[in-house]
């Protein structure tokens, strides 16, 4: 779903990050002034968790793939403020660091993946769980908000895909960026994602979300700070609360774990659809899109996750390692500042 | 025979014109607590390095035990050693008194060359370092820590060896008032017959309360009065 | 010297008040050290950028389980170091080699990055310690430490210097126009002063000419907990892993 550079018009990307602009004001005002110390920190592991949850591709017959945000887990865990946070910081180190997504359109990838996703997924969980819930029925209404949530990121996705070529063409009536319609974007998106990727994101979402209240970690289950009942409806179902530093050592085993078992995402043979390359686009389309052929390039530090001559796998790894560090320590960072 | 005998000592600095020390005569025996007061630049501190082998009269003879301290002998390692261990002196400015790594190492310094085993030297400075109140910041660099802090942990490297002759030069320099309490405690405690305690001073209450004899020097370098007056002076 | 920078050198010795030596993975500082120096050397001397990102990436991690206070004053130091080593290297990136530019910062970020985080997670006083492990004379110990508290008290005292011919300066002026000649002879004075006093203060302990390194920072293996063995162990372990991978990328 990251959608690269020159796919969608600059002006496009204009409006969508114009859109986020507040929206991340909002956010970072909402958590200065909600979110506890611990819990700011606590958005690292979050962003960490979506970033590797993002390198687990799965693959769909066709040839194309696609993967979890864990948006909504994040918005269940930490409030959707916090979850947009997370994700735009976990987006802009895939798009700087390792060329996933583009640096143009990561207004329009925060829009759909810490935007539309985490509010509508947490808005539906919230909805689900409004009244004091079993522990069975949360998970089940995580499910339900993280597959709603996903889809409704995907169609936003395949929205700005599909609205280019009516929007942008040269005077030959050729279109400038993405040379797909509505009308093949949209089953095209939605395809993958009501079917395996949303399940993905299902499975992805509920299994952390078990973790995380087994060991305690859930302790910070905490819907932007207003609700404690939720809280304290978490952990103690097994009778045992442990303390919640202990609970984020777990947490931290678990994101090792994770990254140790990321190069399955390589499995996944063939490229996500809407993030070819010119090439791709070229053998595909039958042309290549005049904003595409000499659009924006970046050149990141690690494309495709890959590092040098590295064989695919550790190159994977490593690039897991780098990017779930670097968010932990960017979110210490900010909490410290926060505290201040 | 008394511990310490001063014999019409005098003392003068290289380069100077004038004694810092002029004919200065006394004896003290343990068991006994004296207090050396006098206006700055008396020579108290001048007659505390004499008293601590660090300076050697230019006239007239220290003895310590019975025996001469001459700087001849003094040069000699086991000479000075055996002096040492006997005569414990702190420093008026802890900063230039400490200088290892750590509080526990300053501790442990004193002992270590006495030759104790390393058991030993473990169970002592750890005793001392409750004693004193340092086991928090047993690890921290004599540098890194407070003025009370460093007088306590001076304090603390001192005694450890249990010197027979103490000789503290203003020991309540830069310690708050609770601290003077506390120290003031302690050192009643230390008093005992076979230990002789000397302490230069400027604190009247805590000096009466301690000392039961006293040495006033005057700004001309010479004891002014004989005990007696001495206290009436002091108190 | 700046009082600034002194004052910055303090800071960095600072760091022992959050000694790590006493938990029951105690490592050898020897060994850190040894691995840490390995580490260096072998950035250097790798032809690619591997090497040094693999490295980075763990050291990274390690960095990321600091409390977060710890944590700017960590990379600050790397970050500053590889931003000067930029605009070194800015000429080689003009003249047509840039990887040149790329591998030397990534270099020299790693090493810095190495180098803080070994300081972060021993304390001076142990890494010195550490020498007398290698059979080093301990006079040498002895040295570093004195240069060590040297260093941070006669830092501070020249700061102190400074800020009183700063209070009696009315105009602006440069201090080391004002008085640094002054400055630097009273600390000169004061250094010489400070080495007397010490020798005084260790012959009234009984010091009898030949130094010891204090028993209480000598840490032996046998010494050591089950625990703690094996994690040295382990540790030890790193070395043929660290060659291993270096050889093999």
């Amino acid at each position: 779903m990251h959608i690269p550079d020159n796919y969608l018009s600059p002006q496009t990307c204009a409006v969508l990050t114009a859109v986020m602009v507040p929206a991340w004001a909002v956010s970072i005002h909402k958590i200065r002034k909600e979110l506890p110390k611990e819990k700011v920190a606590m958005m690292g592991a979050a962003a960490a968790l979506s970033f590797i949850g993002m390198m687990f591709n799965v693959p769909l017959p066709g040839g194309t793939t696609g993967h979890a945000v864990g948006g909504t887990l994040a918005a269940i865990l930490l409030g959707p403020y916090a979850a947009c946070i997370s994700i735009s910081t976990a987006l802009l180190l895939q798009a700087l660091l390792f060329g996933d997504g583009g640096i143009l359109a990561f207004g329009a990838n925060c829009f759909n993946m810490a935007l539309v996703l985490p509010f509508i997924g947490c808005a539906l969980y919230r909805l689900l769980t409004r009244r004091a819930v079993t522990e069975k029925r949360r998970i089940i209404a995580a499910g339900v908000a993280s597959y709603v949530g996903i889809n409704a990121a995907a169609l936003c996705a395949a929205i700005e895909f599909g609205i280019q070529p009516m929007l942008f063409r040269n005077a030959a009536g050729i279109p400038l960026y993405c040379p797909y319609g509505l009308s093949v974007s949209i089953p095209a998106m939605m395809g993958g994602h009501l079917t395996i990727f949303g399940i993905a994101e299902v499975v992805f979402t509920v299994l952390i979300l078990a973790f995380c209240d087994r060991v305690g970690a859930a302790d910070f289950t905490v819907d932007s700070g207003r609700s404690v009942r939720t809280a304290s409806a978490g952990s103690p179902l097994r009778g045992v609360r442990k303390d919640s530093a202990s609970g984020g050592r777990k947490l931290g085993v678990l994101i090792a774990v994770l990254i140790i078992f990321t190069p399955v995402g390589l499995l996944a043979e063939g490229t996500a659809w809407g993030e070819w390359s010119t090439e791709e686009v070229a053998s595909a389309a039958g042309f290549t899109p005049a904003g595409m052929a000499k659009g924006f390039d970046w050149s990141a530090l690690f494309p495709d996750y890959s590092v040098g001559s590295l064989p695919p796998w550790f190159g994977y790894v490593l690039s897991a390692v780098i990017g779930a560090a670097v968010l932990v320590i960017l979110f210490k960072l900010f909490s410290q500042k926060t505290a201040r | 025979m008394s511990m310490i005998e001063l014999n019409r000592v005098s003392f003068r600095y290289r380069d100077e014109q004038e004694d810092s020390l002029c004919e200065i005569s006394a004896s003290m025996d343990t068991g006994s607590c004296w207090c050396v007061s006098g206006p700055n630049g008396c020579g108290k501190t001048t007659l505390f390095r004499i008293l601590a082998g660090l300076e050697f009269p230019t006239a007239g003879t220290y003895r310590c035990g019975g025996e001469e301290i001459t700087a001849k002998k003094m040069k000699r390692n086991e000479f000075s050693w055996n002096f040492h261990r006997r005569v414990g002196y702190l420093f008026q400015d802890s900063d230039t008194q400490l200088f290892c790594s750590s509080v526990e190492e300053e501790i442990a310094f004193g002992i270590e060359q006495l030759g104790f085993s390393d058991a030993e030297i473990r169970d002592k400075t750890d005793e001392y370092l409750e004693l004193f109140n340092l086991t928090r910041i047993r690890k921290k660099a004599p540098f890194h820590i407070s003025g009370g802090e460093k007088k306590r942990t001076a304090l603390a490297a001192i005694l450890v060896t249990e010197p027979e002759v103490l000789i503290l030069d203003e020991p309540y320099n830069n310690l708050d008032e609770d601290m003077q309490a506390w120290l003031l405690e302690f050192l009643e405690k230390l008093k005992s017959p076979e230990r002789l305690i000397l302490f230069a001073d400027h604190h009247r209450n805590s000096a009466s309360a301690l000392a039961d004899h006293f040495l006033y020097l005057n700004k001309h370098h010479r004891i002014e009065k004989d005990d007696a007056e001495a206290r009436q002076r002091v108190l | 010297m700046d009082p600034k920078f002194i004052r910055a050198l303090g800071n960095l010795l600072q760091s022992d008040s959050v000694a790590a030596g006493s938990g029951t993975f105690y490592i050898f500082p020897v060994q850190r050290l040894a691995l840490a120096v390995l580490c260096i050397l072998l950035c250097a001397i790798s032809k690619n950028a591997v090497f040094p990102v693999t490295v980075i990436a763990v050291e990274l991690v390690r960095t990321a389980l600091l409390p977060g206070d710890r944590i700017s004053e960590v990379l600050l130091r790397p970050m500053i170091a590889s931003l000067f080593t930029m605009l070194i290297m800015i000429p080689a990136a003009v003249t047509g080699y840039p990887s040149a530019f790329g591998t030397v910062t990534l270099k020299v970020f790693e090493s810095v990055l190495v180098l803080v985080l070994l300081n972060e997670s021993v304390s001076w006083k142990d890494l010195t310690g550490s020498f007398s492990a290698l059979h080093l004379p301990d006079v040498f110990v002895y040295t570093l430490d004195g240069a060590v508290r040297y260093l941070v008290i006669l830092g501070r005292f020249c700061t102190k210097l400074s800020e009183a011919v700063r209070i009696r300066t009315f105009r602006k002026t440069n201090w080391r126009k004002s008085g640094a000649g002054g400055i630097m002879g009273t600390v000169v004075l004061k250094s010489n002063e400070m080495t007397s006093s010490q020798y005084e203060a260790m012959v009234c302990r009984g010091f009898r000419g030949t130094y010891r390194v204090s028993p209480l920072r000598r840490r032996r293996f046998k010494d050591l907990t089950g625990r703690g063995k094996i994690a040295n162990i382990l540790y030890a372990g790193l070395f043929p892993v660290l060659l291993g991978f270096f050889f093999a990328v």
